[in-house]
């Protein structure tokens, strides 16, 4: 980021106070904010150094961390790029939707990744929903000591914060046409999270720790590569429709279990939905409700069309009206976290 | 078992997925969501009402309910603060003072760094001036709330102090959505509609 790039596109409204919508994934940290028109989106990856490794001056035009002793973070995307040369993993601040209890520098980074881009802040009362996920029904981690990390972050940074269900911004972003009632889901890294949404209020919500990262680590598995190496392949080249056009023959086999693992988790995910919705919906829902899917694993082309095909094989215990994709699927919580400050925010000062 | 009991009398109490039922009355909401219940005990206008958590010896206690809102509190570590700020001034008068005397020691110091820790210093005076944190908005319905607050205990603290940051990685995008400003004013007038 340029500082005057960033000073040309603030909106310098006399208004003092400021929203935010803060969506914080497993792949991407995104920003929305109440004074710019644009998102902003950064990789929520770093790369830990050694000073030995590398020389300051060989960094000019790449994003680093510097700790208090020398230790080094490259940050970013730029992280992938130095793990391939160096042929390490990348650290990842967060795993499974949740702050990821093994990186011991991860809050430190993520806290200076968070700082740049919420951008300048300074002498505006600031407002911040920041994106949860729910408690997941197959694995036991507490989503409680994630949200108090993320809580203090933002409360060192003299923001007031309010913590937002990931699927439920879903439905303040993407529902307004059906009054906010609809299922939302978020297909992420870490999880996909699923939220059932009656006029604006939760019904219902949920998570499950199968997601983007497990695709590639069960591909990954299956075909003998290191999940890095899938997950870039998967970037470049996955589609999920029509006709396969990669020639080498083991691109080819990376992309054929790469849409086997899709169908595989739209099935599994879909299976969990019923089942919630059996078990812990007890509401007659009168009218048909959307589906709004959304997420960085529900990019590739056809996973919309895919996800139909794997859904209306089975039996829905609710009317459905449509099944659609985010209008960007990578900003749609950002956007709707900022929808649900502003609401949060008019709603105090009447 | 959760029990919503309705004490005002005459009222038609009508929660989806439990049967019709005129107050003074308790009823089973254990498979309802209690988000839904006191959104239609809003919407029907009903206020008097508690909702208490039975266990399986029939000890019964009253859930508090959460108002939704930001909220503000003194912060609970003015002291700590005024020491990480008098820490950082003897650090900056540390580099004023190698700087102006041509780097006296070997380490390098420039006018960046100084600017950096000025407006560290200022963010942190800013902090205490505005004496405020917020508390969630999150509705709770918790039997425990005293475990919740004990766990802020192990929760680490943030402290960037020596760590620096070049460059940035952040990528820009045209936002899709409709204007958000608009769709908030339909969130609020729904949610408070239906609640």
């Amino acid at each position: 980021m340029k500082m005057s790039e960033e000073v040309v596109k603030e909106n310098p409204k006399k208004d003092e106070t400021l929203c935010i919508g803060l969506d914080v994934g497993t792949m991407h940290l995104v920003c929305a904010r109440s004074d710019r028109k644009d998102v902003r989106i950064t990789r929520n990856v770093f790369l830990p150094l050694d000073s030995d490794d590398i020389q300051i001056s060989e960094l000019s035009d790449i994003s680093y961390v510097e700790g208090e002793e020398g230790e080094l973070f490259i940050i970013g995307s730029d992280a992938f790029k130095y793990a391939n040369i160096f042929g390490q993993e990348v650290s990842r601040p967060m795993e499974k939707g949740l702050i990821s209890p093994k990186e011991i520098s991860a809050i430190d980074v993520l806290t200076l990744m968070l700082k740049d881009l919420i951008g300048n802040i300074k002498r505006r009362d600031v407002y911040c929903s920041y994106s949860i996920p729910a408690q997941a029904i197959d694995e036991g981690r507490s989503v409680t000591y994630h949200k108090k990390v993320f809580a203090r972050i933002l409360k060192s940074f003299g923001i007031n914060y309010t913590s937002v269900n990931e699927a439920m911004a879903i439905i303040y972003s993407e529902c307004a046409q059906e009054k906010f009632s609809g299922i939302g889901i978020s297909f992420g890294a870490g999880m996909a999270n699923v939220a059932v949404s009656y006029k604006g209020v939760q019904a219902l919500a949920f998570s499950t720790a199968r997601a983007g990262d497990w695709i590639d680590r069960e591909t990954a598995e299956s075909i003998g590569m290191v999940p890095n190496r899938v997950t870039s392949m998967k970037e470049k080249y996955m589609k999920l429709s029509g006709e396969v056009s990669i020639k080498n023959k083991k691109t080819r086999r990376v992309l054929e279990a790469l849409f086997y693992h899709h169908e595989a988790l739209i099935n599994y995910t879909v299976k969990r939905i019923i089942k919630e919705f059996n078990e812990k919906v007890d509401i007659e829902v009168d009218e048909s409700i959307p589906i709004v899917v959304s997420g960085g694993t529900s990019m590739p082309e056809g996973f919309i069309e895919l996800f139909r095909d794997v859904i209306l094989e089975y039996d829905l215990p609710f009317d459905l009206s449509e099944i659609r994709k985010a209008k960007d699927p990578l900003t749609a919580v950002a956007n709707g976290l900022l929808i649900r400050t502003i609401s949060d925010v008019k709603g105090m000062k009447k | 078992m959760i029990i919503l009991k309705v004490k005002d009398k005459g009222t038609l109490v009508d929660i989806p997925g439990t049967q019709k039922v005129r107050s003074p009355v308790e009823i089973d909401i254990s498979k309802v969501d209690i988000g839904f219940v006191t959104m239609y005990l809003r919407k029907q206008g009903i206020e008097n009402y508690e909702i208490i958590s039975v266990t399986d010896t029939g000890v019964r206690e009253v859930l508090p309910i959460k108002k939704p809102g930001f909220k503000k509190e003194p912060p609970k570590d003015d002291g700590k603060l005024k020491a990480n700020i008098e820490s950082r001034f003897n650090r900056l008068e540390g580099l004023i003072i190698n700087f102006l005397g041509g780097k006296q020691n070997n380490q390098p110091v420039n006018s960046e760094q100084i600017t950096d820790k000025l407006e560290n210093l200022e963010k942190l005076s800013e902090e205490i001036i505005r004496k405020q944190t917020v508390v969630t908005s999150d509705v709770r319905y918790s039997d425990e709330p005293q475990i919740e607050e004990l766990d802020d205990k192990f929760i680490p603290d943030i402290d960037l102090e020596g760590m620096t940051m070049k460059g940035s990685t952040i990528k820009t995008v045209q936002s899709d959505s409709d204007d958000a400003d608009e769709t908030a004013d339909l969130l609020s007038s729904i949610v408070k509609k239906g609640g």
